[in-house]
């Protein structure tokens, strides 16, 4: 059981890391999803303290409503990794960019839906949890044989009182910032395709 | 063959209508050292970036004429390739650092043109030596000063062996003393090696006279391009903020020749030997804020070390000291935004605090919100607030922009809406963290004023900056600051006119401390007599 | 450290935590993973604390959802959904369950801890450069906007705002994107005028590997040939249920010794002052 977790979870990384590897290779994309997944890391840092403010969900989510499925999973993942170079690396780092990976991909499958603030404020909530249920993945595939439905249940409930403060913060931050990330986010992207032309009225 | 040459060049940015090159045409020479001085947004960034290609590939927009780089045509080659042929530091040390490690910075641009991988390091090492920074090679580029992070990257473009260097504002953001060595690295890069450069700045002081040429421009176009000295004339009439501050004193004066540096101005005077002046101390009644035996851990820094100082009411006092000697947090805890380890902090709770970076300050999505943010935070109610911010809006010319985002506005704009945003709160001792960085001469002037305004309304004003020119010019009274310590608390103003290192070039000169002074002394003809 | 050799010993750890049931073997393998990582430079109580905590948590639960084992030790009272019977089974299949979590856990950090980011990086980059460049720049990046953001809640606490809640820390979400998407163009600005984009690119090599870095590299060849043959043998096997079986066998005695003394190699290549 944990052997086949493991190799499942290698897989959706490499098989993420494939999907960015195809995307352009333009100093702006590479840049813009950089300093996203800065932004986004550093504020999980910064607000580690602030009980479960957790802004890369939302940030995350913006950006794969806004650039796309690619940019949204090569942030999530890249913001897992490096919010954990200080909040600590282990086995659940692979989990985290999985989880927030998906949060980008699946934001990317729903550009329109989540420009309405208060659909943005359902899926941070949604996503509040099954984060967090998949990262009790990781230690529920240690019980072995014993990991069934019901073990996974009892991991689940004993992160109850996280998740639901996990998922208010995202409300908070989709309905605060949400529509104004979407905004600057919209206005940016049109800023990446810069294109010169000859000037009228001159040889 | 030129190194440089643009014919005819016009350009726009995207979306905007003004262009931001309207008919530039100039030539460099192998070899040159060319300075290009001009308001805030007369276009010199622009005109650097298009020697490089970035205008028009990076940038997109609108563009006509010819720029050609060694020969190449930026419009057919992009800068991946013209970065073959030349190099370009800009003004922030830390928005241009691409790599973690110094030795991989050095290196980046060499792996990009594809250099043969055998030969990188050592290439890169040779760089880093040229540019007297080999004991940086092993550091994180995170953990540089601003001066070395300036330094590695005037070295990463010499691996690269460009033979044309272009610099933009690399100094704005460096202290005095690592201004300086900045500067003399790039003279003798200059100098020693051949390398041509051309280099936009607004603090002239000593780059003026060593110029092969001053360029001069103005909204988009070149008004002036010529030696030095004839420089100096053309701009003694309208510009004379972009002149050295010597020669902005003798321009103020009236007189015919205009001296560019220290040494030519003391012989056009005579020999002038200043010598230190007294030291009086005057402090005023009770400081509005005074800060007792500060002790303060900052990370792994020891960020105040037993400051002690006091801020008067009325009064515009500049805060001096070298990168890192504790200025900021000294305000931080005068501000109370920090708390003291030890010692503590008398006097008003009602302190503003405008950061080192005026980007930190804009939270809003317009600036009219921006000004009221401090209002609404400290629930004032609605009515009130709209009269306070559209009064603010008023005083600091913004009003016209009520609507705009605040990213949208010049720099110059977005630092006065800082201002504005914490001034509509009324404090008792405002504090402005470096103020002028990157800011031109006219612009220097007016915030200068506008510090005189709020201090004679009874405020207390500190002003802390690097900018030792701009401190002689606005400020009644000086701290200095150095490791955590303050190594004088008020000294009066004619203290700039004694140090060393903390003396603007005009007190040097002249023994006087601000521009209009010394002036006033040469028009009055009395040799500069010593404070 | 260069990773090549860290890499070997670490994941050799790693499968042999993740798949190997034998206790003694776990046990061994746990002892070995904390040793390889206090040998690292840098703090590692995050990563202590973290592993232990996790590793406590599922110790606690096997016993109450699992529904095995012949030999009860406690009989709680009836609550649907868990199994309150705690069978002495139950409890050595949690232990070794929490081992495995310990060990994978403390592997992954030796491996952070020990070799250097910077060239596990420049690895990465020869297979997925586009991926290893966008978290080299945002590695770059990260501190310049943890001061911003630093910056801007300090700038807004010097505007009246709290320092906590959730509503004030919400309100400085969009400054901060605001302000890294001015610093990435920023960025790319300054990649390209380094000549970014220009086509094919080169690596600079770095220096050839030292021997510490070797005898590293043969220790992780030997645990992964040792993991493999305990896995493909039988050695790594055992019973928990019904009944324990007896963990004492030939395989893991000789497993753990040839383990410890694989990892103080690695540890020795670690230490070893260069
Ligand atoms: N990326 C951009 N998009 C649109 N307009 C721009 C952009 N960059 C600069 N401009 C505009 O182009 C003009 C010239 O700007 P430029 O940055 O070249 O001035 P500058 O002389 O370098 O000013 P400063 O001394 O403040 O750096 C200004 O009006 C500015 O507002
Ligand atoms: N947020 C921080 N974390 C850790 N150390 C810090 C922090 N801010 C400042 N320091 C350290 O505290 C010391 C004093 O810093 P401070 O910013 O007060 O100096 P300064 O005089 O304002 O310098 P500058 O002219 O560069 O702005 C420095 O050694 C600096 O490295
Ligand atoms: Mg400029
Ligand atoms: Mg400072």
């Amino acid at each position: 059981m944990s052997s086949l977790v493991l190799i499942l979870a290698v897989g959706c990384v490499v098989l993420g890391v494939a999907g960015v590897e195809r995307g352009p290779n333009r100093s702006k994309e590479l840049a813009l999803i950089a300093a996203l997944a800065a932004a986004a890391a550093g504020g999980r840092v910064l607000f580690a303290f602030v009980p479960n403010v957790q802004p890369v969900t939302i940030i995350v989510a913006v950006t794969g409503a806004t650039l796309g499925p690619r940019a949204g999973i090569a942030v999530g993942g890249s913001a897992a990794l490096l919010s954990n170079a200080f909040l600590g690396q282990g086995p659940w780092t692979p989990w985290q960019m999985i989880g927030w990976g998906l949060v980008g991909a699946t934001a990317g499958m729903l550009p329109r839906l989540l420009r309405n603030r208060f659909a943005l404020a359902a899926f941070g909530i949604a996503w509040g949890f099954l984060f967090d249920w998949l990262m009790d993945v990781w230690a529920w595939s240690a019980l072995g044989q014993n990991a069934d439905a019901t073990s996974f249940l009892a991991f689940v409930s004993t992160g109850i009182p996280f998740d639901v403060a996990h998922a208010t913060g995202n409300v908070v931050i989709a309905l605060i910032a949400g529509p104004t990330l979407i905004r600057m986010l919209d206005r940016y992207a049109r800023r990446l395709h810069a294109s010169f032309s000859p000037m009228e009225g001159t040889t | 063959m030129a190194a440089l040459s643009f014919m005819e060049v016009r350009y726009a940015y995207p979306g905007t209508s003004q262009p931001a090159l309207d008919g530039v045409t100039l030539d460099v020479e192998p070899g040159e050292l060319v300075l290009i001085v001009g308001e805030s947004g007369c276009g010199k960034s622009t005109l650097l970036r298009a020697a490089l290609g970035l205008v028009p590939h990076f940038h997109g927009g609108e563009l006509a004429g010819r720029v050609t780089v060694d020969g190449l045509d930026t419009r057919d080659h992009r800068p991946g390739e013209l970065a073959r042929h030349a190099g370009l530091v800009f003004q922030d040390p830390e928005a241009q650092l691409v790599a973690q490690r110094v030795r991989h910075e050095v290196a980046f641009g060499l792996e990009s043109i594809a250099h043969p991988p055998a030969t990188i390091a050592a290439r890169a090492q040779e760089a880093l030596m040229a540019a007297g920074a080999s004991h940086l090679t092993e550091r994180d580029t995170g953990t540089l000063s601003g001066g070395e992070g300036q330094r590695i990257a005037i070295a990463s473009v010499l691996a690269m062996g460009q033979p044309l260097l272009l610099l933009d504002e690399p100094t704005s953001q460096l202290d005095p003393v690592a201004a300086e060595e900045l500067l003399a690295l790039v003279t003798r890069i200059n100098r020693d090696r051949g390398v041509t450069v051309v280099l936009a700045e607004h603090r002239t002081g000593r780059l003026f006279a060593e110029a092969d040429r001053v360029v001069v421009m103005d909204a988009g176009r070149i008004s002036f391009d010529g030696a030095p000295p004839a420089a100096a004339r053309h701009l003694a009439g309208g510009g004379r903020w972009m002149l050295p501050p010597v020669a902005q004193a003798f321009a103020a004066a009236g007189r015919e020749e205009l001296p560019l540096t220290v040494r030519d101005a003391r012989r056009e005077l005579g020999d002038v030997r200043s010598s230190p002046p007294p030291l009086a101390v005057a402090h005023g009644a009770a400081p509005v804020v005074s800060v007792e035996k500060a002790h303060l851990r900052r990370g792994d820094a020891e960020a105040l070390r037993g400051a002690s100082a006091g801020f008067d009411a009325g009064t515009v006092t500049a805060v001096l000291g070298e990168n890192g000697a504790g200025k900021s947090s000294l305000a931080l805890v005068a501000a109370r935004l920090l708390e003291l380890d030890r010692g503590r902090v008398r006097g008003s709770t009602r302190a503003g605090y405008v950061s080192q970076n005026p980007a930190h300050h804009l939270l809003r999505e317009t600036v009219e919100d921006e000004v009221a943010y401090g209002l609404v935070r400290s629930g004032v109610p609605a009515p009130e607030r709209a009269v306070r911010t559209a009064a603010e809006l008023e005083r600091f010319g913004l009003a016209a922009f009520a609507d705009r985002h605040p990213r949208d506005l010049s720099s110059g704009e977005r630092q006065r809406l800082a201002v504005a945003s914490v001034t509509v709160m009324r404090p008792d001792l405002l504090l402005l963290d470096e103020p002028t960085r990157g800011m031109d001469g006219l612009r220097k002037l007016a915030l200068g004023e506008l510090a005189m305004a709020l201090a004679s309304e009874g405020t207390a004003v500190a002003l802390i900056t690097h900018d030792i020119d701009f401190a002689a010019e606005a400020a009644q009274a000086v701290t200095t600051m150095a490791h955590g310590r303050v190594l004088a608390d008020r000294a009066p103003r004619s203290e700039l006119a004694g140090g060393l290192f903390f003396s603007g070039q005009v007190a040097l000169a002249t023994g006087h401390v601000s521009v209009a002074e010394a002036a006033d002394a040469l028009q009055a003809g009395t040799e500069a007599t010593r404070v | 450290m260069k990773p090549l050799g860290v890499m070997l010993v670490c994941s050799a750890l790693l499968v042999a935590a993740v798949a190997v049931d034998n206790p003694i073997l776990l046990g061994s393998i746990a002892v070995c993973a904390l040793a390889l990582l206090l040998a690292g430079p840098g703090s590692k109580r995050a990563y202590l604390v973290f592993a232990g905590t996790s590793a406590l948590l599922v110790f606690l639960i096997n016993p109450f959802v699992s529904v095995q084992g012949l030999t009860p030790i406690w009989n709680g009272p009836h609550i649907p959904l868990l199994d309150t019977e705690i069978t002495q089974e139950e409890l050595a299949f949690g232990a070794s369950a929490a081992l495995r979590i310990f060990a994978s856990a403390l592997t992954v950090a030796a491996f952070v801890r020990i070799a250097d980011g910077d060239l596990v990086l420049n690895g990465v980059s020869r297979v997925a450069p586009r991926s290893a460049m966008i978290v080299a720049l945002a590695a770059r990046l990260l501190p310049t906007l943890e001061r911003d953001a630093a910056g801007i809640a300090l700038a807004a606490r010097a505007r009246g705002a709290t320092a906590s809640g959730r509503r004030s820390a919400a309100d400085l979400v969009s400054p901060l994107v605001s302000l890294s998407l001015e610093r990435s163009l920023g960025l790319a600005e300054a990649m390209e005028a380094r000549g970014y984009g220009g086509g094919r690119r080169t690596r600079e090599p770095g220096p050839p590997a030292d021997g510490p870095e070797r005898v590293m590299t043969a220790s992780g060849v030997a645990l992964c040939l040792l993991t493999a043959w305990l896995l493909l043998f039988g050695g790594a096997n055992y019973v928990f249920y019904d009944l324990l079986g007896d963990p004492v066998t030939a395989a893991a005695i000789g497993g753990s010794a040839a383990f410890a003394a694989l990892t103080a190699v690695a540890i020795g290549a670690v230490r070893w002052p260069r």
